[in-house]
C-alpha cells in the first residue's frame, strides 16, 4: 500500500501490480493510456485542493478528496465559486494494456487509449476521446462530444447534448445514443455477426458499412429522411420514411432511429484480396 | 509519438511505403502497424478506399501477382511524394518522439483524433449527398442543379463508371472504365495545380457536368 499527496506537479512511478484503475476527478483533463512499461502517474498541473493516488491490493486510485464546504443552501454557491476553477488538474496515467478501468470526470476531458480491457467513462461535462479501445466500453456524457477512433470489442455510447463521431470502428456490438446531436459512424464491422444500434432524438444519422456486410436493416426517421447506398434498401416517401431490408445473409443486426433528422446508410468498398490476407480471416473460415 | 494521423497523411505514408518497393495490402498494414510502436493498427477497410482512390487519381496501380494485388507507386504519385517532402520529414519526427512524455502524447492523441474524424465526417457527408442525389433520376432534370464544390470537380464523375449488364462486350466496358479513371486522375491533378482561379474551376465543373448528363443520356437510352 503506498499513498500521495498530490499539491504541485509531479512524476510518480507505481511499483506495486495493477490489476485495477479507478479514477474520480472533479474537474481537469485526464488520459489514460495502456502500455507494455510499467504504471506511472503524471501530474502536470496540480489543483489548488488535494489529490491523492493511492495504490493497494492491485488497485490503483486517481481521486480528489471532496473538501468541507458550506453548509446547506450554500453549498451550491460554494461549488459555483469554486468548482472548476479550484479542482482543475491535468493527469495523465499509463497502466498495463490488460487493465480494467474506471473513470468519472464532472467537468473535463477525458482521453483514453489502447486499454484492452473493460472501460467505462463517466463524464458530466467535456469532451470524451477513444483511441484502439477494446473490451466493453461504457461512455456516458451528460453534455460533450464523444469521439472514437480505431475501436473494437463491445462499445456502448451515450450523450445528452453532443455529437457521437466513430471511426474504424470494428466493434461486434455497438450502440450509440444521443439527444441532440449528429452522430456519425464509419465502421468496418466483422460482416456476419454485427449488432449495430444508433439512436437520436435530434440529429442526423450517417452510417458507413462494408459492402460485404450481412446485417438485416431497420431504419426509422420520423421526420427525416432515409437514403441507402445499397440498392436492396430504399426508402419510400419523401418525409417519415421506415425501411427495412437486407444486406448479404443478413446474420447480423442494425437498427438506427432518427426522430428528427435524416438517416444515411452508405456502403464501404472491401478488397477481397485483403481479407484473404489477413491471418485472422483464414482462422474464421472452417466455420 | 504520434499515434494516428489524419487522412491526408495517412495518405502521403501510404505513398512513402510505397515508394520503398511495390507491397501488397496486408503488408502495408503491418508495416503501418510496426511504425506505430502498435497504438493505431489501421483496418484493411480503411486502407483498401484510400489506395483505390489514389488509383483512380493516377498515383498508384495495381498489378495482380499470384491472386494477390501488389500495389506500385507511379511517376505521379513519385511527384507528389517529392513535392510533399517537407510534411513527410516532420511526420517522421512526430512519429519518432518518445513515448515518455504522457501529458503530451494525450494532448496528441485528442487533437490527432479529432482531425481524422473531421475528415472521415466530410467524407461521409459529401458521400451521403451524393448517394441522395445520385439515387433519383427524375431530379437532374427538373429542379436546379445541386452545385458540384469546384475544388473537388473529380467527385461528380465517380458515379461515371457505368456497369455494364453482364453479357455485353467486357473489353468496351473495360476500356471506358479506363478512360473514366484516367480522366479523373487527370482532372484531379489539373486542379490541384497552383494558379487555377476559382472561375476556371467553375468552368470545369460545368464542362464534367454537362459531359455525365450527354453519357447518362447516351448510356441510359
Amino acid at each position: 500500500m503506498a499513498s500521495w499527496t498530490i499539491t504541485e506537479p509531479q512524476r510518480i512511478d507505481i511499483e506495486d501490480e495493477v490489476d485495477r484503475l479507478d479514477v474520480s476527478l472533479i474537474a481537469g483533463r485526464l488520459s489514460v493510456v495502456g502500455t507494455d512499461g510499467p504504471p506511472r502517474v503524471e501530474i502536470s498541473t496540480a489543483s489548488e485542493f488535494r489529490l491523492t493516488v493511492e495504490s493497494s491490493g492491485g488497485v490503483l486510485a486517481v481521486r480528489h478528496d471532496v473538501p468541507r464546504t458550506w453548509p446547506g443552501l450554500l453549498q451550491p454557491v460554494w461549488w459555483w465559486l469554486n468548482g472548476r476553477r479550484r479542482f482543475a488538474a491535468d493527469v495523465s496515467i499509463a497502466v498495463p494494456y490488460r487493465t480494467p478501468t474506471f473513470v468519472r470526470v464532472g467537468s473535463g476531458s477525458v482521453v483514453a487509449s489502447t486499454v484492452h480491457a473493460d472501460l467505462t467513462v463517466e463524464c458530466a461535462s467535456g469532451r470524451t476521446t477513444l483511441l484502439g479501445v477494446d473490451g466493453r466500453v461504457r461512455a456516458t456524457v451528460v453534455s460533450g462530444p464523444i469521439e472514437a477512433l480505431g475501436c473494437a470489442g463491445d462499445i456502448s455510447l451515450e450523450t445528452m447534448s453532443g455529437e457521437i463521431t466513430l471511426a474504424d470502428i470494428a466493434a461486434r456490438r455497438l450502440s450509440a445514443k444521443t439527444m441532440s446531436g449528429a452522430l456519425t459512424a464509419d465502421l468496418d464491422n466483422p460482416p456476419h455477426d454485427s449488432e449495430i444500434n444508433l439512436e437520436t432524438i435530434s440529429g442526423e444519422i450517417t452510417i458507413r458499412v462494408r459492402e460485404d456486410s450481412d446485417l438485416s436493416v431497420q431504419l426509422n426517421a420520423a421526420h427525416g429522411r432515409v437514403t441507402s447506398a445499397f440498392p436492396d434498401i430504399q426508402g419510400r416517401g419523401r418525409w417519415g420514411s421506415s425501411v427495412t431490408g437486407t444486406i448479404g445473409t443478413g446474420t447480423g443486426k442494425l437498427r438506427a432511429n432518427a426522430v428528427g433528422g435524416n438517416i444515411s446508410l452508405l456502403c464501404r468498398p472491401v478488397d477481397n484480396d485483403f481479407a484473404a490476407d489477413e491471418p485472422k480471416a483464414a482462422e474464421q473460415e472452417p466455420r | 509519438m504520434t499515434a494516428v494521423f489524419s487522412h491526408g497523411r495517412l495518405r502521403l505514408y501510404l505513398l512513402k511505403l510505397l515508394a520503398e518497393g511495390p507491397k501488397h495490402g496486408y503488408e502495408l498494414i503491418r508495416l503501418l502497424e510496426n511504425r506505430f510502436l502498435g497504438l493505431y493498427a489501421p483496418s484493411a477497410g480503411t486502407i483498401y478506399p484510400r489506395l483505390q482512390r489514389m488509383e483512380a487519381e493516377g498515383l498508384v496501380n495495381h498489378t495482380a501477382a499470384g491472386g494477390r494485388k501488389v500495389y506500385e507507386i507511379t511517376e505521379a504519385g513519385r511527384a507528389e511524394l517529392s513535392q510533399r517532402a517537407g510534411e513527410l520529414a516532420e511526420l517522421e519526427t512526430e512519429i519518432h518522439a518518445s513515448v515518455a512524455d504522457l501529458t503530451t502524447l494525450a494532448g496528441e492523441i485528442e487533437q490527432q483524433v479529432a482531425g481524422s474524424v473531421r475528415d472521415i465526417k466530410r467524407e461521409l457527408r459529401e458521400a451521403a449527398l451524393q448517394a441522395r442525389f445520385a439515387g433519383r433520376p427524375g431530379w437532374q432534370s427538373g429542379r436546379p442543379q445541386w452545385p458540384t464544390p469546384p475544388s473537388r470537380p473529380k467527385e461528380s464523375k465517380e458515379q461515371t463508371p457505368p456497369v455494364p449488364p453482364e453479357g455485353r462486350d467486357g473489353q468496351a466496358a473495360a476500356d471506358l472504365e479506363r478512360a473514366v479513371g484516367q480522366l479523373s486522375g487527370e482532372v484531379h491533378r489539373l486542379a490541384r495545380q497552383a494558379g487555377v482561379s476559382a472561375a476556371e474551376l467553375r468552368a470545369a465543373t460545368a464542362v464534367v457536368s454537362s459531359a455525365l448528363t450527354e453519357l447518362r443520356r447516351l448510356l441510359r437510352g
